[in-house]
Order: C-alpha cells, then structure tokens, then sequence
C-alpha cells in the first residue's frame, strides 16, 4: 500500500487489512490522548476543587467561593485571627513574572537569531553548541549559587531585577537555541548563496530570506522563552533581591504553618483560565489559518 | 491559501499585522509591568524612612491581614518579607546578599544567632529599652542562644524571642488504643511500633533525625554525650536506627511541607505523625480526632528570635525599632499568634488584657490553657533546638543518607 | 562548504569559516564572549570550588577530593543512579508516546480546530507549578482515594494497594503526564518542517508506509526528537516537586537533594555533586556521539543539510 494512493475505482479491502491500515494511527492517537488525560485530569480536578471547602480531601463539595476571596482581595480581605491567612498576596509576584517571561522571550529570540542560523553552518559546532547548553548539565540551583557568588563576590555586583532577568534567560536560552536549532538545520543554505549572487545585500538577505524561513523557529524559541521563565524556580532562588516572582513566592509559602493548598488551587484555576485565553489567542495569531506550510 | 498571500508579497512573507501584535504585546506587557518593577526599585531606594520598619521574617511567625493592629498600637508601618528559614538560604541572604541595607529587624529559628555574631551582622540590644521584656520569666530571659556571652546583668541580649513551642506528635488515640493528653504518650508510636507500622510519618529534615536521636537517647539505645550538638558518629548511629525502620516498612512517608501534613493526616494514610501543632487543629476542625501528645521522652523546644541588624545604628531608626520590638513581645502579637497557632511569644499573659481593652473576644481559656501547656511541656529537659547545631551538614547529609535508601 | 561556491574574488579565511553576513560573525563574537566570560565561567569555577575545603561560606583554598568522598558516602552513587534511572525510563516511554502523536499532529490531522485545541492543551500545563499540576493524585492514589474505593469495590483486591502513592510508580506516573508536552513540542516542530513533497515521492516510488517512516521521517525528524530529550530530561532531573509530592521523599531524586545540601549551607558538597552531574552529561554526549557518528554525531544532528 503506497501513500496517496486512493484511487476511485479500487476495490474495497478486507476488514482486517483497512484495520492495519488504520491501526498505527489510531493506536498513537489514542495514546497521545490518554497521555493528555493523565495530565489534566489532576488540573481539571484541582479546578472542580477549588470551589470546594474541603480540598485537601480531593473530593469536591461544599461550594464556596471564599477561596478566591482570599487570594484576590488579599489585602482588604482581613478576616481577624482566621487561620488561612489572607497573606497570600501573589499579584505582584505574578505581575514580576509575566513581566520577566516577556522580556525573556525577547531576549532569547533576539540571541536565537544570533546564534541559532549561524550554528549549523560552523566547523566547529561541538564547542559551541557545549558551551551554549552548559546551565543545563549543572543542576539549577547550583547553577543559581554559582552565579550569585560570581556576580556578588568576585565582580561585587548587587543582584536585583537584573540579575533575575539574568538568570531566567541562562536558563531559558539552551532550551530556545534548540528550538531554533532544529528548524535552522533545515535551512537551505543554497538560497542564500543564490541570493548573493542575485546582488542582495546582507541586510536584505537576512530580514528577506533567512526570518521568514526561520518563522517557526522564532515563534519556538520565544514561546519556550516565555513558559521556561515563567515557571522557572531554581535559578532564580539565589539570583534575586528584594521581589519575588511567583514561583519562588509560592516556594517561599509552602513553609507556613498554615495550610495555603486551597490558596494555591484558586489561584492555578485563575492562572490556568487565563493562560488557556492567552494561548489559544497566541497560537491563532503565530501559526494562523494554516500550519507551517513554510514550503 | 492564506499562507500564499504572503508568498507573493514584496518584501515580507507573513503579514505586518502579526509582527505588530507582538511588537505591541511585548510594549504593553512592558508598560503594564512598569509599576512592578518601579515598585521594586524605589522601595530599595529608599534607605531609612521616617516611621517605618522593615522586618525580614519567616513563614511560621507570620500572622494573617495587614499589620493593623501594629500599626494601630505602634504608629509606625511596617514592610514585611517573607522568606525560608532554612539556614543556608536566610544566612546567605543576610550575610553575602547585605540583607541587614534593606532591613532594620531579621528574624529566624534560633540557633542562628552565633553565625550573624560572627558575621557581624546583629548588634546587641538594650533589654531596658523594651518595657515588656522586664515581665518574661527569667528561663527565657537567660536563654542560651539570646544571650550567648554576654552576661545577662549587663542588661543586654542579642537577641528577644518572638514565638516559640514545645514540638511532639500528633496521633490518634481511638484508633491505637493510646491515651489521650494530658496523659503521655511515647515517641516509640512514631518510630518504633508495631501498632503503627507503616502508618507513622516524620519529617526529612535534620531536625527529625535530631528527635530520632533525642529517642535513642532516652529509649537507652544510644549514648549521647550532648544533645544540644550531636556529634557526627551519634548522626550516623541515628541515620542507620532510621534505616533500618525504614526498611522494615515503619514510614509511610517523609513530609516535606505543612500541607504533607494535612494531607496524609486528613487522608487516613497515617495514624502517628510527628507534625506541627496547628496540623492537629486544623485536621480536628474538619471532623478529626487527632491529639497532639504529652510526650514521655522529650519535646523540641524551638524559639524564632527578631534580632536587630548591625546596619541600623547607622540609619538612626533604633528608637522606632524599639517599639515596634516591644510590640512584638505584647499582648498584641500574643493575642495574634496564641489562638492562631498555639504557639506563644514572650509575654502570653499581656494577651487576655489586650483583647479585654481592644473588645476583641474572650480568650482567656486559650491562653490559659496554652500557658498551662508551656509551663509543663518547657519543664522537660531535652531538648533546645537550634537551627545551626555545630555538624549541621553531617545531620542533614545522614538524614539525606536514610530518604536515599 | 568551500570557498568555490561563494563569490571566489573575496578572500577565504574568516569569511570561509563563517560563510554569512560580517554582521553575524560580530554579533556571534560578542554574544558569545558574553556568554562564555559571564555564565559558562561562573558555571565552570563550581567545578573548580568542589575541590576546596571547608564549611558554610568559609573556603580555604586547600586542594582535595573530600567533598567527592562525603557525597558518595550519604549515599550520593545511589541517589543519581536512580535519578537517571527514572528520568531515562520516564523520557524514553514519552519519546514512544510523544513520536506517533507528535507525527499524526503534524501530517495525519486535517483538521485546524483540533489542532488548535491540542497545541492549547499541550500548552497551558506549562503555566502551572509542577506541584498544581500532581498534587490532585495525592488524593486519588491514596489509601481512601478514588482508585482503591474502585478496586476495592470491585472486588479485584482485598486490602487497598499501598503502593499507588509514595512509590517509585507514582513517581514515574507523575512523570509522564507532566513532561509529555516538553516532548511533543519539537517533535512537532521537526515534523512539521518536513515537506509533504518528499512523503508523496518516496510514496510514488515504491515505499511501504514503514520504509517512508525509517528513511525519510525518522532521519529528518531526528534535531526535533534529541531536543525534544533534552527538553524532558534535563527539567526532570531538576524536578524536585513532582518527586517530593508523588513520591512522598521515599524516593529522593537529584533535585531535592542539592536543595536540601544548600538548604544546610553545604555548597562545597552540593558543588562535588554539580561536578559529577556535569561529568555525566558530557559522558552521555560522548556516548551519543558514538551512537550517531553515521550522522556525524551530536553537533552533525544539527548541521545544515547538504545536497
């Protein structure tokens, strides 16, 4: 059986052969998609859960909404002497963190583009390509530790916001580079060298030719920018001063001695609403009608 | 095909429309973000403002909601920070990080006093300018770690308590068959016990290898020379007991965080656990009968202290940072944390009148009975946690040793 | 790549070793130098740090392999043996789960909307802490939760399964459903690049449907599934939530133990065990470059492609 092969005037195949035909993928797709269940069915829980009283019994009931009480009005909310603190105030750790995933996503798509078409068409890949992948084969917060005590130690440099930005790009980047790396390494440097000699300049052979054939990887490398950092935590333990972003805040809060797991569930939920709004509009607008028809 | 359009444009191959949107999403994201990061950058700038204390605390002793009532009885604002109170990361962050620039009182698990006096980063205090730290009992008043080598008549300390607690186990007697408090319980129900075996549960932290070996200590299986400073042979010796308990099936688990707790307690995956207080109440309101033990052997005594950093004798604030000290040590802050978490601070018995004045609610028997507690549970000997006992690494590597097996 | 092909007046030299714009030769010096002055060196002087002495943030610069004996000694050869056990078995079964899916979602799904909902749902997890995002199986796994309350039921055992929770199983099975996004991605992406030209030609010529997917695919596709290992072994190996919360600390995996070595200012420890991490790694891309030297090894993975 060959691929495209679909003429009209076949006769149709025994059942078992269509079957096998069919079999790989439906069997990958089934797969696939109870792999996706097992991953949302503790979020879909945990969203069920938050409207719940009792949550930490994982079984729902009880509607209330007192939880996002909490966590948004955290700080008019003041319930004397209850024992969930209204103390959870994560909006401005949340404001520090989509702002820092933004500002990563540039950063490594402004390096990507660096380094990323470069990369494949080098001698010596090996090196570089070791070097450029480093923060990932030191486990993050030592990574973290060691950069503190450079920065602060040998060079005397205070941390702060930048050294924040810092840290969730180190992270990030190896992850983008491959991004790009794997669709950069597709690239036909033939088209460049035709363009040359059609009389392009470099600056147009770079904005003409090689970004929008490089589009996805772009669109790769800012959106694995973007989700490292947001969720990034080892790094950032060591490498901040003063703000908190909102995975080491809730870090930071799993050593109350006051339960804030319901907290936390209000909280996913509202992140989780968001985010799903967010992406799907993202989504729409990078990859479009089509899909990555670059050819 | 909409990809085609771009094809046969002039100069670009996807629509400006897209590249736009992201230019502007990546503007607006930098202008919505613009207040946090002002934010942050002008409250560093700001060095020492008028009325204001800024405190470096850690979770346990945080209490909910604004600090109106501080604010209320003091006059002065206070900024808090949160942060772990695991020794490498709160000394690293006042030592290496110059928290003490960005804070006028820090404040951890005592033990942690010798490494900032070393470091140079507390200064000592006058015991006279806190009115409320005449009234507490002279056992607190003299406590090693607070007063170190200085001797308590010259008047000063290193360091005031803030809250403390005698730490046991929770369990639950029905169900095993124990008797309930004031009646004591032993530690073996969470180490050593076949009526709850692989029904038991403690922490995987150094500290719960120190109880470990508090209860060798006193169960006589193990020859301690000084509990308040184990020695690295005496780790080892505890880390192998737990081994072997771990490997008979003893543990259901290892609880990290609070949460651990409540959840194993609330799930019925456990019938002993040696957790924090406020777990036992808090599993109680949703319809529990757990305990928290009178113990036989011994209780973790622990105490988080507010130290003064060095840096605020140049800032000039001492005076505010005074008040808002004694405020700590009054019935305000007792009155916060005693019925909160049943832990006290260092005058519990400013509490009742506190409240009375204030017309807040009643709260005499909880402080009663939590002063009733203390007095008995404080009685026993051993043992006075500290956060940096001298082979701090040896322990918490020992006790890694036993989770890795 | 030989200077013929390029404009044979210029002089070859730089220009040969990087054939592109002097502005990317620049820029990639100076990113580059950036980079390697101010990350990798920090990164390389942990190595050199675990070969120092002395406690908390005292170092006294005397030469010695103690911190290697001390970690080895808690137990440290177990602890990332086991670690690169459950993360390779964990990466692997997603490398066979994600490969199909990823291949069906880039050729075999015609429809947009389902691809969207998908690409959104492969998404959002990464929004949540890992914690959010397992800590519901807690309670299901448990000794009262959902799964024993059926089996029980059910008649198919008779006292309720311990291990479902605070096992090796649930660690693993915490696992797989986190990372499976990390490595659907840039298979995808790879996938996606491949033109449907060379699918149809190699159809056209004879090729069983198998023969296409080992000789045209899997080759092509092979950049997208090394950076879709990378993606979900390195953070799983740096995972400290997943396995403290399914694992319940029974099984202390490489994560949770550097945090609880800095925790205890231990950082001459925690720096032997980055240098040992740091040594594996480079093993591994030794080993992989042996495995795929017919395609030039590692870096060939992603060299561009010559005609």
């Amino acid at each position: 059986m060959t691929i495209g092969n679909l003429s009209p005037t076949r006769f149709r195949l025994p059942f078992w052969q269509r079957l096998a035909d069919w079999a790989p993928t439906g069997i990958s797709i089934i797969f696939g998609y109870a792999v996706l269940f097992i991953l949302y069915f503790p979020i879909a829980m945990l969203m069920i859960l938050s409207f719940s009283g009792e949550p930490n019994t994982g079984i729902p009931g009880d509607w209330t909404l007192t939880w996002y009480e909490s966590v948004i009005f955290a700080d008019t909310a003041q319930r004397e002497g209850e024992a969930y603190g209204s103390n959870f105030r994560v909006g401005d750790p949340l404001l520090l963190s989509i702002m820092l995933a933004f500002i990563t996503a540039v950063a490594c798509v402004i390096a990507v583009l660096i380094v990323g078409p470069i990369l494949p068409r080098i001698k010596w890949r090996g090196p570089f390509l070791v070097g450029f992948l480093m923060p990932l084969m030191i486990p993050g917060i030592v990574g973290g530790v060691g950069l503190f005590m450079w920065y602060r130690l040998v060079i005397h440099v205070k941390m702060g916001i930048w050294s924040l930005v810092l840290a969730h790009f180190v992270w990030a980047f190896p992850f983008a580079l491959l991004a790009m790396l794997v669709v950069a390494s597709r690239f036909d440097t033939r088209l460049m060298e035709a363009a040359e000699d059609l009389g392009a300049k470099p600056w147009q052979r770079f904005w003409q030719i090689e970004i929008p054939i490089l589009k996805p990887g772009i669109y790769a490398a800012g959106f694995f920018g973007f989700l490292l950092s947001f969720n990034e935590l080892p790094f950032s333990i060591f490498m901040r001063s003063g703000q908190d972003t909102l995975p080491l805040y809730l870090w930071i809060q799993s050593g109350a001695h006051n339960t804030t797991v319901p907290l936390i569930f209000a909280m996913s939920t509202i992140v989780t609403v968001g985010s799903i709004g967010l992406t799907f509009l993202a989504i729409k607008l990078a990859f479009g009608g089509g899909k990555n028809d670059v050819k | 095909m909409k990809s085609d359009k771009g094809k046969h444009s002039k100069h670009f191959y996807f629509p400006l429309t897209r590249r736009n949107f992201i230019r502007g999403a990546v503007a607006g994201s930098v202008i919505a973000g613009a207040p946090a990061i002002l934010k942050g950058l002008t409250r560093r700038v700001k060095a020492a403002e008028k009325g204001v204390v800024r405190m470096l605390m850690t979770a346990p002793t945080m209490i909910p909601g604004d600090w109106k009532r501080f604010e209320k009885d003091t006059g002065l604002k206070m900024e808090d920070t949160v942060i772990k109170d695991d020794p490498g990361i709160f000394l690293t962050e006042v030592q290496v990080n110059d928290a003490g620039d960005r804070f006028d009182i820090i404040s951890t698990l005592s033990g942690t006093e010798q490494s900032l006096i070393d470091g140079g980063n507390i200064m000592q205090m006058e015991a006279s300018a806190m009115p409320n730290w005449s009234g507490m009992p002279a056992s607190i008043q003299s406590m090693p770690y607070l007063v170190r080598d200085l001797s308590p008549d010259a008047g000063k300390v290193w360091g005031v308590p803030l809250a403390m607690n005698a730490d046991s186990f929770g369990y639950k007697p029905s169900t095993l068959g124990e008797p309930r408090p004031p009646e004591e319980a032993s530690w073996s129900l969470v180490f050593e016990s076949e009526k709850t075996m692989g029904r038991s549960s403690t922490g995987d932290n150094y500290i719960y290898l120190w109880e470990a070996l508090a209860y060798l200590k006193h169960t006589g299986q193990l020859n301690v020379t000084d509990i308040l400073n184990p020695s690295p042979e005496e780790a080892k010796a505890t880390a192998d007991f737990l081994i072997k308990r771990k490997e008979a099936g003893q543990f259901r688990l290892f609880w990290k965080i609070f949460d651990d707790q409540i959840a194993v307690m609330k799930n019925g995956e456990v019938d002993a656990i040696r957790c924090w207080e406020p777990a036992v109440n808090e599993v109680n309101k949703a319809g529990g009968d757990w305990v928290y033990a009178t113990a036989k052997e011994f209780y973790c005594k622990w105490m988080h202290g507010m130290y003064i950093t060095s840096q605020v004798e140049e800032r000039g604030n001492l005076d505010e940072v005074y008040t808002a000290l004694n405020w700590f040590l009054s019935g305000g802050y007792a009155a916060a944390i005693t019925p909160l978490r049943g832990y006290l601070n260092g005058r519990p018995d400013l509490a009742v009148d506190y409240n009375n004045s204030n017309g807040l609610e009643d709260i005499s028997t909880t402080m009663d009975a939590a002063q009733e507690k203390m007095k008995l549970k404080f009685a026993k000997e051993d043992f006075w946690f500290s956060a940096v006992p001298d082979n701090l690494q040896e322990m918490q590597a020992q006790m890694d040793r036993v989770l890795n097996a | 790549m030989t200077s013929a092909v390029y404009s044979p007046n210029k002089s070859s030299g730089l220009r040969d070793f990087i054939p592109h714009l002097p502005a990317g030769v620049w820029s990639l010096s100076g990113f580059s130098l950036l980079w390697f002055g101010g990350i990798v060196l920090p990164l390389l002087a942990i190595i050199l740090v675990s070969f120092l002495q002395g406690r908390g943030l005292n170092i006294n610069f005397d030469p010695t392999i103690k911190q290697y004996e001390r970690f080895f000694s808690y137990g440290g050869g177990d602890m990332l043996a086991r670690s690169v056990r459950i993360a390779g078995t964990v990466t692997i079964i997603e490398l066979l789960l994600a490969f199909p899916f990823a291949l069906w979602l880039a050729k075999g799904c015609k429809n947009n909307t389902v691809k969207l909902l998908t690409f959104t749902a492969l998404t959002v997890p990464f929004f949540l802490s890992p914690a959010a995002r397992v800590i519901v199986w807690r309670s299901v796994f448990g000794i009262n939760g959902v799964v024993n309350q059926v089996l029980l039921g059910a008649g198919i055992v008779d006292k309720p399964v311990l291990w479902l929770i605070f096992s090796e199983f649930s660690v693993h099975f915490g696992f797989i459903g986190a990372f499976f996004p990390t490595m659907v991605w840039p298979i995808f992406l790879s996938i996606s690049l491949i033109d449907n030209d060379y699918l149809e030609a190699s159809g056209d010529l004879g090729a069983s449907r198998l023969r296409t997917l080992l000789h045209i695919i899997f080759p092509l596709a092979l950049p997208g599934i090394v950076a879709g290992f990378v993606f979900t072994f390195i953070p799983m190996l740096g995972d400290a939530v997943v396995s403290s919360y399914m694992g319940g600390n029974n099984v202390l995996m490489l994560a949770a133990q550097v945090q609880s070595l800095i925790g205890v200012s231990n950082f001459l420890v925690a720096a032997a065990l980055a240098a040992v991490v740091l040594a594996i790694m480079l093993a591994f891309q030794v080993l992989l470059w042996f495995a795929l030297k017919p395609v030039g090894g590692l870096a060939g993975v992603f060299a561009s492609l010559r005609r």
